[in-house]
């Protein structure tokens, strides 16, 4: 592939060129590294795993769920609290250390459901540039719809599963997995479709926008990837901007389908650390070591 | 379809390389890495509907399979209010369960370790 060059007649050295090659190939190889992960969260070891939280969004009543929703799981002990005070040490201890580790790197290479919304961007329509203020509403969904509200509703006696308004009755995720299938197989054995009329229009509005938008459900609403990414800027597993290598092509913005900007700053909170910014080879994923020092990721 | 951004006027070198620090990130990682070993082992105030007390990951599996409920009680035949709709007979030791809100006074919160339900929501 040929190395990006400006308007100037600049061009990367030849040990930046080496980086970017090797760069080039790691992002190739992200959807090979996805589907592959698809085997641990969708593992058919039925589910005695279900004990223990996975670190990325995938709806728990999926038949073929191998760990619990960690946003799920979190709004059930939002509405319980007011009973039990319990505090989910494990729960917050898996997000802690994913967290901590590689901040939102799960979301671009592990998230089933990010994964789902890669392929379906891939239908060629032109996408639609979304203000990036809107990735705050996750942290709004975060705080009202998976730990306020559940709270609140649970102080009256309501069960979670009883709560008419929650983040899994709102959940694209829930309505594909669980909801659909379930209805699916009700429908089979005669018993009728079982999925309510708008959770079949979330689902639409879902597989709509993501054609139309690059990951809508990341971009706005994921309260997981919101909590996630706010570790982008500690992380041990970072990005680093390299002047040295910059030849001002500005490929890395351009290739950055979270409409970050990645010409001003990269560990961002809407970044889901997909590394195709990294390609050019002057923005490099790196883990931070002990003495300032870092190792390059790749 | 990759769209080129043109570059805006900056200066690669008066760019922040954000260089940061090891040891917030490895405390972090640490500190998760230790809850969660205490969580997956840790027994909650949670009871059970045959009386225990709940694991985390017990209490985890519960909420993922339908199984946060309310239970009546067990009350004494003085205290049991006239208008109360006797339990159903009790099968294989297992309370009886309703859907009493909390505020009735007689039933609390338990979950139950069998509950299978599919799709709780």
């Amino acid at each position: 592939m040929a190395l990006p060059r400006t308007m100037n007649g600049n061009s990367p050295s030849g040990n930046s060129s080496k980086n970017s090659a090797k760069l080039q190939r790691l992002t190739q190889i992200r959807p090979w590294v996805q589907t592959a992960l698809l085997g641990v969260w969708l593992a058919p070891v039925g589910r005695w795993l279900h004990g223990f939280p996975s670190c990325v969004f995938h709806c728990y009543a999926c038949p073929l769920s191998a760990f619990a929703c960690p946003v799920g799981l979190a709004a059930n002990y939002a509405a319980v609290f007011p009973v039990w005070t319990a505090v989910p040490w494990l729960l917050i201890g898996v997000l802690l250390l994913v967290g901590g580790a590689v901040g939102s790197l799960v979301c671009g290479w592990a998230c089933p459901f990010g994964f789902l919304q890669d392929l379906l961007a891939r239908i060629q329509r032109r996408k639609w540039m979304l203000p990036n203020w809107l990735g705050n509403v996750r942290f709004l969904v975060l705080i009202g719809l998976v730990i306020l509200l559940p709270w609140m509703l649970g102080r009256r006696g309501i069960l979670y599963e009883d709560q008419a308004v929650s983040i899994c009755r709102l959940c694209p995720a829930g309505a594909l997995e669980a909801g659909l299938w379930y209805s699916v197989s009700s429908l089979m054995s005669g018993a009728g479709w079982i999925m309510s009329s708008y959770k079949v229009v979330i689902l639409a509005a879902f597989f709509g926008a993501a054609i139309v938008i690059h990951r809508p459900w990341c971009r706005i609403f994921c309260p997981l990837g919101g909590l996630l990414a706010l570790f982008n800027r500690v992380s041990l597993f970072h990005l680093r901007f390299h002047p040295e290598n910059c030849i001002k092509c500005n490929l890395c913005r351009s290739r950055c389908s979270m409409g970050v900007k990645v010409d001003e700053r990269v560990n961002t909170s809407g970044c889901v650390r997909c590394l195709e910014c990294t390609t050019c080879g002057a923005i490099r994923p790196v883990v931070a070591l002990p003495r300032g020092k870092s190792s390059q990721a790749t | 379809m990759l769209t080129r951004v043109l570059q805006p006027s900056i200066d690669p070198f008066s760019r922040p390389r954000e260089v940061r620090s090891f040891w917030l990130g490895f405390v972090l990682a640490l500190a998760g890495l230790l809850l969660a070993l205490f969580g997956s082992g840790r027994i909650t105030n949670v009871e059970t509907v045959t009386g225990d007390l709940a694991k985390e990951t017990q209490a985890n599996m519960a909420f993922a399979h339908g199984g946060v409920k309310f239970v009546v009680a067990e009350a004494s035949p003085e205290t049991q209010p006239e208008f109360a709709v006797p339990p159903p007979p009790n099968t294989d030791g297992v309370p009886p369960v309703s859907l009493l809100p909390p505020m009735s006074g007689r039933s609390r919160l338990c979950i139950d370790l069998t509950a299978r339900d599919p799709c709780p929501t």
